[in-house]
């Protein structure tokens, strides 16, 4: 066995704590080996527990990566660095030496014990409303009480708030400190840096960020999540009025020659799993989804598309020229979508209450990932290549075998 | 030892004073327990705290303890399982008297002070009748089972092997490599079938894999870490004892039988008879003779109500085998009729736009009105309506290449039984969705491959990685970790059957999703505590009473709940 306490054995530096990441860590762990898990963000889950469903089960997404988080704080052989990001790796003396860059929040979750004692120092010398307990953060610990944030424009530095914490986690200080350099070996690196959401101001036809009603994916799926603002409600964001008509439309960003030539492979079946509960919460509305092919390749994944159509989500096979607003009766305007109906060569506008852009998403950065030698350094998830939730915690577990299978290979023999 | 458990109330820096004072709990506790151990401390949560009370516990011989604190997801689960971590014999309980008593009930500071009486007087009960499960023996074989030596197969005995576990690898044809023995090129990169598999096989030809050829599978009895599998090698019996099972049978595929007058006119074949075509032709560096014009038929026998699902590969594999045609001969006519092309993903979408640039055309058809194949004993057109402008199209053709479905194979449902598996309405094997989707229900079972989804060789050998190292982490499991079901800190062990008091009426052999609770013959119901998830099934259906999960017992629940049920006014009060 891996002797854990032995000092020779270097941790396996696991950057990001998504689904990829968590599940890396955690099988390497089981093995005996120590992990240090890097986390940009102050949340573990990465993207997957700002999903409101799953597809294809439409399970609530936080529960199932929850249980993985709270496996990854608990264990003892595994150490989590948050608001920390992976600058770049060198090799020193034939080891990895990975430079870490920590951004420590003004309050430090990890001995927060959501008193609520700098709220009321806060109030009663500095600006008010500076320190606010927010529920947001309680994706962080996973699950916690609000946690106070404090808003570093408001905030005074008074120093108030860190005089009346009982445990020292709150320091306004830390709020204008530069990132802290941490330099640390590693015995190998596992990339998990996964995706953002591409700038959709890159397709102009389509008027993104112009109109309230235009969503990226991402937003409608926080705006009409149940957990999110209107409690699962689907509303109009320009009038709060229940929408008679939501269009998807595809591969916004993607498969397009001028911004990305590939395929996101998730967002077919994010926008039926969001149409199919439009349909659920809206029964009387129209749902339409414009694909160019609709691909829901995975397991169960063709069933979820016939139940999607048979639900009456509208599935068109088409790739709109425009999205355009028109004026609507008693002020303001709706979108409309002017696409061509494939079956019958008309061109056909179309208005709808919500216009849902969906495609583009761009893998995150590896650091050191291409200047570190063949040896070392597994990639896994969404960064490697485009994957959703099932896929990237399989390659995360490769990529744990991998790491695992150079390690032992270096001592030789078994772990 | 002290019977009575030390209790420790948490001020948190005096802040739950101020709703209910350190006065007014104490009295309602020692009102209700006159010998009642209360200590009040300003925090419990901090590493020195820890220490402090585990130090402090030890000194005044408590065998338990009681937190009244915050919520177990602030720092209630912090100190419970520092600590077990510290002291693992003794029994802590745990209760919320911050978020759910002064928090909740901050405007009502009386029901909250008898809230938070109440809750500790259920703490202590509950604690009084609370059972430990007694440790368990887990002691796993290090050896692992992997049924078939295909892709997925060859990575997962290669894997273990190199993490030092041995293997006893399957097979039930003569020689491994299964299905990818039949295809010469792999898409996305094109690379030779043969040189992907040896180094596959090379990974697997290791000291510690044994590599078991014409044998298969035929029962597999026992639990797991202790896996007995009955194989049939050529018909001779033997026995391999396995503490994990790694399940990697593979798919079949489909025969296009009577589809698009496959078998009755001449040039109409199966994608996979294509294949060998074009791997002798490649072999033979000789061009296709007699093919002036091809056209593929996707989707054939697949995403139709009689088989309503993807099979993921063919469109990318339709892609590969249209270039290696026109890399072959440049001048023959290519056109892939589909539903949508399926490729998914950076390296895919790639291999479409190649396809696209060296002259293949693409016409999608809708499933409503079918391409139809004209000839007379020869295949001499394809018509069809292009979905996309609605126009007849008639495409001469003397080659038409059937793409079917995989489809799963016998082996994954005449072993389900045994292992404890899932199938999906199609037949392949479910893991644990979504994040473990290489899981099987039963511990130490584990998928790849295709018996799973339909994959291309390069995710069949990602999956036959990844399986194995959930296998190596399962053999690696101590007792410890797994008499934690599941909370941190709270020890939660299988459940456990009272012989004298069992009627041995078997409702919880019958109830039980796991497979745990079993009876030999006409003996006493057993408990596998390693199958066991403390689910409790066993528990609701025995109608004497006989079974319990020792450390959530209804006696103590019971116990609990008398608490506050003899003061019903007190408790509508509360929750006023």
């Amino acid at each position: 066995m891996h002797a854990p306490d032995s000092p020779d054995s270097l941790p396996v530096l696991v950057v990001g704590a998504g689904v990829a990441g968590l599940t890396a860590a955690l099988d390497l762990a089981a093995l005996g080996i120590p992990v240090v898990l890097v986390e940009r963000e102050g949340c573990l889950g990465g993207q997957a527990v700002r999903l409101d469903k799953l597809y294809p089960s439409d399970h609530c997404g936080f529960c199932p990566v929850w249980t993985d988080a709270a496996a990854c704080l608990a264990h003892p052989l595994i150490t989590l660095h948050r608001h920390t990001s992976l600058e770049g790796l060198a090799e020193e003396d034939g080891r990895i030496m990975a430079q870490l860059a920590a951004s420590p929040p003004a309050v430090d979750l990890d001995a927060c014990v959501f008193c609520g004692l700098c709220l009321d120092a806060c109030e009663a010398r500095g600006v008010p409303g500076t320190i606010k307990m927010r529920l947001e953060g309680m994706l962080s610990a996973p699950d916690t009480p609000p946690v106070p944030y404090l808003n570093p424009v408001l905030c005074s530095r008074c120093g108030e708030c860190a005089g009346a914490c009982p445990t020292g986690a709150i320091d306004p200080l830390r709020l204008d400190r530069p990132p802290q350099e941490v330099r640390l070996p590693v015995a190998d690196v596992i990339f998990a840096t996964g995706f953002t959401e591409n700038d959709t101001t890159m397709v102009p036809e389509y008027l993104p960020d112009s109109h309230p009603d235009i969503f990226s994916a991402l937003d409608f799926e926080a705006w009409t999540s149940e957990a999110g603002p209107n409690a699962g409600r689907i509303a109009r964001r320009s009038n709060g009025k229940t929408p008679r008509s939501i269009g998807f439309i595809q591969c916004v960003g993607s498969r397009d020659q001028r911004f990305q030539p590939y395929c996101s492979s998730v967002c077919c079946m994010h926008a039926l799993k969001q149409a199919r509960w439009a349909k659920r919460r809206l029964p009387a509305a129209s749902v339409a989804i414009f694909f160019t092919d609709l691909r829901a390749i995975g397991k169960g994944y063709e069933a979820y598309a016939r139940a999607a159509a048979k639900e009456g989500v509208l599935l068109v096979r088409s790739r709109p020229g425009l999205v355009f607003c028109l004026p609507e009766e008693g002020g303001g305007s709706t979108p409309a979508v002017h696409y061509e109906d494939t079956g019958s060569g008309e061109l056909i506008t179309a208005e709808f209450d919500i216009v849902v852009l969906n495609g583009g998403l761009t893998a995150c950065p590896m650091p050191g990932r291409s200047g570190s030698s063949t040896q070392t350094g597994s990639a896994c998830g969404f960064c490697e290549e485009p994957a959703d939730v099932s896929r990237s915690v399989v390659q995360g577990s490769r990529a744990a075998a991998l790491v695992a299978m150079r390690l032992a290979s270096r001592t030789g023999g078994g772990l | 030892m002290s019977g009575t458990p030390l209790i420790f109330i948490c001020t948190c820096y005096e802040t739950l004073s101020r709703t209910i004072p350190r006065g007014v709990l104490r009295t309602g506790i020692v009102a209700r327990r006159p010998n009642a151990h209360i200590e009040f401390v300003p925090s419990l949560c901090r590493r020195e705290d820890i220490d402090l009370i585990a130090g402090l516990i030890k000194e005044r011989k408590h065998a338990s303890v009681l937190l009244a604190a915050c919520s177990p997801f602030a720092r209630g689960n912090v100190v419970l399982d520092g600590l077990a971590r510290r002291n693992p014999a003794m029994q802590a309980s745990l209760v919320d008297v911050r978020e759910g008593c002064a928090w909740v009930h901050g405007g009502n500071p009386d029901a909250a002070a008898a809230k938070a009486v109440d809750l500790v007087c259920m703490g202590l009960a509950g604690l009084r009748c609370r059972e430990h499960s007694s440790e368990f023996h887990f002691q796993p074989v290090r050896r692992v089972l992997v049924v078939g030596a295909g892709p997925a197969g060859l990575a997962a005995a290669g894997t273990l092997a190199r993490l030092g576990i041995e293997v006893s690898l399957a097979e039930r044809m003569s020689r491994p490599g299964g299905l990818l023995n039949q295809i010469g090129r792999l898409f996305p990169y094109n690379m030779p079938g043969r040189e992907f598999l040896a180094t596959f096989l090379s990974e697997a030809s290791h000291p510690c894999v044994d590599l078991l050829p014409k044998t298969s599978v035929t029962r597999i009895e026992g639990d797991p870490g202790r896996f007995e599998a009955h194989l049939s090698l050529e018909g001779r019996d033997m026995t391999v004892t396995a503490g994990a099972v790694i399940l990697a049978c593979g798919a079949m595929p489909v025969l296009p039988q009577n589809r698009f007058h496959s078998g009755e006119l001449s040039g109409v074949i199966s994608q996979l008879e294509l294949e060998t075509r074009l791997n002798k032709l490649e072999r033979e560096e000789s061009a296709p003779a007699g093919i002036a014009g091809a056209v593929f038929i996707q989707c054939v026998d697949a995403r139709e109500d009689a088989r309503p699902y993807c099979s993921t590969i063919c469109c990318p594999t339709a892609l590969k085998n249209a270039l290696r045609l026109k890399n072959l001969n440049r001048d023959i006519s290519v056109t892939v009729l589909h539903r949508g092309i399926m490729t998914p993903g950076r390296d895919l979408e790639e291999l479409y736009r190649q396809t696209m640039a060296s002259g293949v055309r693409f016409v999608a058809f809708s499933p409503a009105s079918p391409p139809e194949v004209h000839g007379d004993g020869f295949v001499s057109s394809v018509s069809l309506t292009d979905a996309l402008s609605a126009r007849r199209l008639e495409i001469a053709a003397d080659l038409v290449v059937l793409s079917t479905p995989l489809k799963p194979r016998p082996e994954t449902a005449s072993l389900a039984g045994d292992l404890g598996l899932r199938l999906d309405e199609i037949g392949f094997a479910c893991g644990t969705e979504p994040m473990q989707p290489l899981v099987a229900p039963t511990p130490g079972v584990y998928l790849c491959g295709a018996v799973r989804w339909p994959v291309s060789a390069q995710e069949a050998v990602d999956q036959g990685r990844a399986a194995a190292i959930k296998a190596a982490g399962f053999l690696a499991q101590g007792a410890l970790d797994l008499n934690r079901l599941f909370l941190p800190g709270s020890r939660r062990g299988p459940a456990s059957i009272r012989t004298e008091a069992c009627s041995r009426c078997g409702r919880c052999v019958s109830g039980c999703p796991y497979g745990a609770c079993r009876r030999e013959k006409n003996g006493p119901v057993t408990v596998c505590g390693i199958r066991c998830r403390g689910c409790g099934l066993c528990v609701a259906v025995c109608p004497s009473g006989a079974v319990r999960i020792p450390e959530q017992d209804s006696a103590s629940v019971r116990a609990m709940l008398r608490e506050i049920a003899p003061r019903p006014t007190a408790l509508r009060e509360v929750h006023r």
